[in-house]
């Protein structure tokens, strides 16, 4: 990954207040403050970034809003909070989709049977005709609102069946496979590659998730190191995460993608600056790093600083929101929009200021 | 000229409905064939990469009337060199797309008066050196993308004498990432073994106390699915998912962990207990 330094802006003076996973990990994908007895699944929740990036998308018909893969967020079996749509409305949750191929990361993850999962095992006429009679069948139904949107979700995954551009970026088995060797065969490295062929598909916001699916107590292959940190990482972590990033960056500037996809690292939190007596980093909010690249940002720089013992931000302290805020001006989008939920409650996309990244 | 002006004013505070009733018309002739047309800060961005893939040389007409255009992504179209003949005169233009299309160097010429132009993708095409010859004149071009066509070194050296500022983006060499990325070996087996305690009380197995990292090498020799049960650390069981008959799985873990057996059934048939080192553990029938 160090090849591609001159295409990363890497923030070093991030911090916020929550050392909890369920906490940080919601404030850092919102840029909001969590409220009390956080739950994932509650709409008065704010958006993720996915989600509401993807708010801002017009995909061609059939092609969802964002996808996430490859399975959800957990703490030790507790569903993570902060990926979905919040307040947006189940029209803006991330649609979940599992990655045909790669080895699993080690340890926990956990897949609930309802991730898409695009491999069509019917006929495609007899898909055709069974849809055919449920139209007929329907015609009789009433027009309910909640009955509507799951006719559009249901719509869009017959669409994404019968012969989409989407059907066809999730079958990995068309790429080049030398490609696929350079991202690795592995969930990791396979998802980024899915990632990239669903963006060139139409599909505007991608999120990966590049670990194990559930934290376990920090055991398996994640990034929550309270013990053998150090060996954690170079055995198991970065050996994944360097090769399918790289790919990534690889494959996206040789294809001309780069310029126009934004590419973004998230995280909780950092981790301690002390080592503690099990080889381990504990959670550390005070002051973390995450990266940019692609999509207009100026590679090869570094924004901000810690102090001497890594405590503090030294320099250019800055937020979640700030972090977020860079990403709308990415994206093209005005920040401060005045957006409303369900109950016609005016919302500002986000509070932070950009960033001078570009 | 005062027509254009007055559509970019339009522009500028995005009421793309203001502009007028012809180039209405273009833009629906566009849609037509499957393009989407969206309005930029400094003009109009045409794609036709998605929905419109069926694009042939001679719909492009339409793309070619709409006055402005700042962006074409004609990807993956069936538009051959012929159909780049409609862009001579679309001097507008800053960003196109023409990979993974079947232009060639004929095409190149159509292109040269495009002075503005700073973004030219032509990844996956049968272009080679007598291509890049032909774009000495576009001194603005920031990015050129040549990844899977006919070109060679010599010929970017050249180009990039004449345009210093260029960038080339030639990509991976597909045929070297065999060798950069062998196939991985599949790992040794560890040469020290876990004994199995056998027991068909789950209750026996031990709590799981901390140690440091390392892998179990889980392998099931008997007939039948077993299961694969973490003890943790307050005592609660947790399942870590089934190991087919036969079947293996390298599995992280710490020393002094604990790792209960049962069957499909849920029934204790024995457990491990890590020691410090990296370790094979037998099910044996």
């Amino acid at each position: 990954m160090g090849k591609h330094s001159d295409k990363l802006a890497i923030v070093r003076s991030l911090h916020h207040k929550h050392g909890g996973h369920q906490q940080g990990m919601y404030t850092s994908m919102t840029a909001h403050d969590p409220p009390g007895g956080l739950k994932a699944k509650n709409r008065d929740n704010w958006p993720s970034l996915a989600a509401m990036v993807s708010r801002f998308q017009d995909p061609q018909a059939g092609t969802p809003n964002a996808i996430r893969l490859p399975y959800n967020m957990y703490d030790n079996g507790t569903l993570m909070a902060g990926e979905y749509g919040g307040w947006l409305g189940a029209d803006y949750d991330p649609v979940l989709m599992r990655t045909p191929a790669g080895k699993p990361f080690g340890g926990v993850s956990r897949y609930t049977s309802r991730e898409l999962d695009l491999k069509l095992t019917l006929e495609k006429s007899r898909v055709l005709q069974r849809r055919a009679l449920r139209q007929q069948l329907e015609r009789s139904v009433g027009n309910e609102t909640d009955y509507e949107r799951m006719d559009r979700f249901r719509k869009m995954a017959a669409d994404m069946l019968l012969g989409s551009a989407i059907e066809e970026a999730y079958d990995l088995e068309r790429e080049d496979p030398r490609i696929r060797a350079m991202y690795g065969d592995h969930i990791g490295g396979q998802s980024m590659l899915l990632a990239r062929r669903l963006t060139e598909a139409g599909v505007p916001v991608v999120q990966v998730c590049a670990g194990a699916g559930d934290l376990a107590g920090g055991g398996g292959d994640n990034w929550d190191t309270h013990r053998g940190h150090f060996a954690k990482l170079k055995n198991r972590l970065l050996p994944v995460f360097d090769r399918s990033v790289s790919a990534l960056l690889t494959d996206l500037e040789q294809r001309g993608l780069l310029e126009e996809t934004l590419v973004v690292f998230l995280t909780d939190f950092g981790r301690t600056p002390k080592i503690n007596k099990n080889a381990g980093r504990d959670h550390y909010p005070a002051v973390y790093s995450l990266a940019l690249a692609g999509g207009g940002i100026r590679g090869g720089q570094v924004y901000g600083s810690s102090d001497t013992s890594g405590a503090q931000p030294a320099t250019n302290a800055c937020t979640p929101a700030d972090f977020h805020a860079t990403v709308y001006k990415a994206m093209g989008i005005n920040h401060h929009t005045e957006l409303h939920d369900h109950l016609d409650r005016p919302y500002r996309v986000c509070d932070g200021q950009p960033l001078p990244l570009f | 000229m005062n027509r254009t002006r007055y559509l970019l004013l339009a522009l500028l505070i995005q009421l793309p409905a203001v502009s007028f009733a012809d180039d209405q018309d273009t833009i629906a002739s566009i849609r037509k064939v499957g393009g989407t047309v969206r309005v930029l800060e400094k003009g109009w961005e045409v794609e036709f990469h998605l929905s419109g893939r069926s694009l042939t040389d001679d719909q492009l007409i339409h793309v070619a009337q709409l006055n402005g255009v700042t962006s074409l992504n004609l990807k993956r179209t069936k538009i051959t060199s012929e159909g780049l003949l409609h862009l001579k005169g679309m001097t507008s233009l800053q960003l196109l797309h023409l990979e993974l299309t079947a232009v060639d160097d004929q095409g190149m010429q159509h292109l040269a008066g495009l002075k503005d132009l700073k973004y030219l993708n032509l990844y996956g095409t049968e272009i080679t050196d007598k291509t890049l010859v032909q774009l000495v004149g576009l001194k603005n071009l920031q990015r050129l993308y040549v990844w899977q066509t006919g070109v060679t070194d010599e010929g970017v050296t050249k180009l990039k004498k004449q345009l210093p500022k260029l960038q080339v983006m030639r990509g991976v060499d597909l045929n070297k990432i065999a060798a950069d990325f062998p196939p991985e070996k599949p790992a040794e087996l560890p040469t020290v073994s876990l004994k199995l305690i056998e027991t068909t009380n789950a209750a026996e197995a031990p709590r799981s106390t901390g140690g440091d990292n390392i892998e179990v090498v889980f392998q099931n020799k008997s007939a039948r699915p077993v299961k694969l049960v973490w003890v943790g650390y307050d005592g609660k069981l947790k399942l870590y998912g089934e190991l087919a008959a036969g079947a293996m799985r390298v599995q992280n873990s710490y020393a002094n962990n604990c790792w209960l057996i049962t069957d499909k059934t849920d029934e204790p048939i024995g457990y491990f207990i890590c020691g410090p080192e990296r370790a094979l553990a037998v099910i044996a029938e």
